[in-house]
């Protein structure tokens, strides 16, 4: 998803004024608000899908040796 | 990872003053970790590089309006191009972790296959660095340097 253009910009402004107008764009925003809500967690939500997935890949490849796709891809190669 | 060097701001300054001094912060840290980048031995080289071109992307992205747009839109583009060259790379260094990983675990039967499956992502890997040398030659990011450097200066006003 694109970031929506933060208008009225102002090079010759104060940082401070431009940097409001920014920040108010990117929370006001319905569609980020839940997600700038989440990023305290963020970082140790992604480690656990992280470790989740490998666990399950890890599981998958023990089920599909039990199931003999191994042996049986090995045959048709 | 390398952790992204504080840019003291000021909120008084202008807003294309302190662009300047932010994006010259962030092109600099680009360029420091350019270093041994192509060197497939030491991952972190190309991961540093990757995340120090995409703080640099986000820098240049909030203070677009700071620089001219002609200059901004080529300059992005050279970046944006950088970054996927690095992330290419990456993405071969992350899978090959991953299994190389996974094969400590796999049964010994299994290991074979996961090995071979390795040895194919090297093959990637390899050819994903020979995509990214052109990116990093020091004839491509002296350019680069030299145009972000303008960028900056016209961002001072």
């Amino acid at each position: 998803m694109k970031a929506r253009a933060v208008a009225g910009l102002d090079p010759e402004a104060p940082l401070r004024d431009n940097a409001s107008r920014i920040v108010a764009m990117r929370l006001d925003c319905d569609v980020l608000l839940p997600r700038a809500e989440g990023v305290e967690t963020l970082v140790t939500l992604l480690r656990s899908r992280r470790e989740l997935l490998f666990r399950r890949f890890h599981d998958l490849w023990r089920l599909e040796t039990s199931k003999g796709t191994w042996t049986a891809l090995e045959r048709v190669l | 990872m390398a952790r992204a060097r504080k840019v003291e701001l000021d909120g008084e300054e202008t807003f294309g003053r302190s662009a300047a001094r932010v994006v010259a912060v962030r092109a600099a840290e680009v360029f420091e970790h350019a270093g041994n980048v192509l060197d497939v031995d030491d991952p972190e080289r190309v991961h540093d590089m990757r995340v120090a071109t995409r703080r640099l992307r986000a820098a240049m992205e909030v203070f677009a309006p700071c620089f001219p747009r002609k200059r901004f839109r080529k300059a992005l583009k050279d970046v944006k191009a950088l970054a996927d060259a690095l992330g290419a790379r990456r993405d071969c260094d992350v899978e090959i972790e991953f299994l190389s990983r996974f094969a400590t675990e796999a049964a010994p039967g299994d290991r074979e296959a996961v090995v071979a499956m390795v040895a194919g992502l090297r093959e990637e890997q390899t050819r994903a660095n020979e995509a990214l040398a052109p990116a990093v030659a020091e004839e491509r990011l002296v350019k680069l340097r030299s145009h972000l450097a303008k960028l900056v200066e016209r961002a001072k006003g």
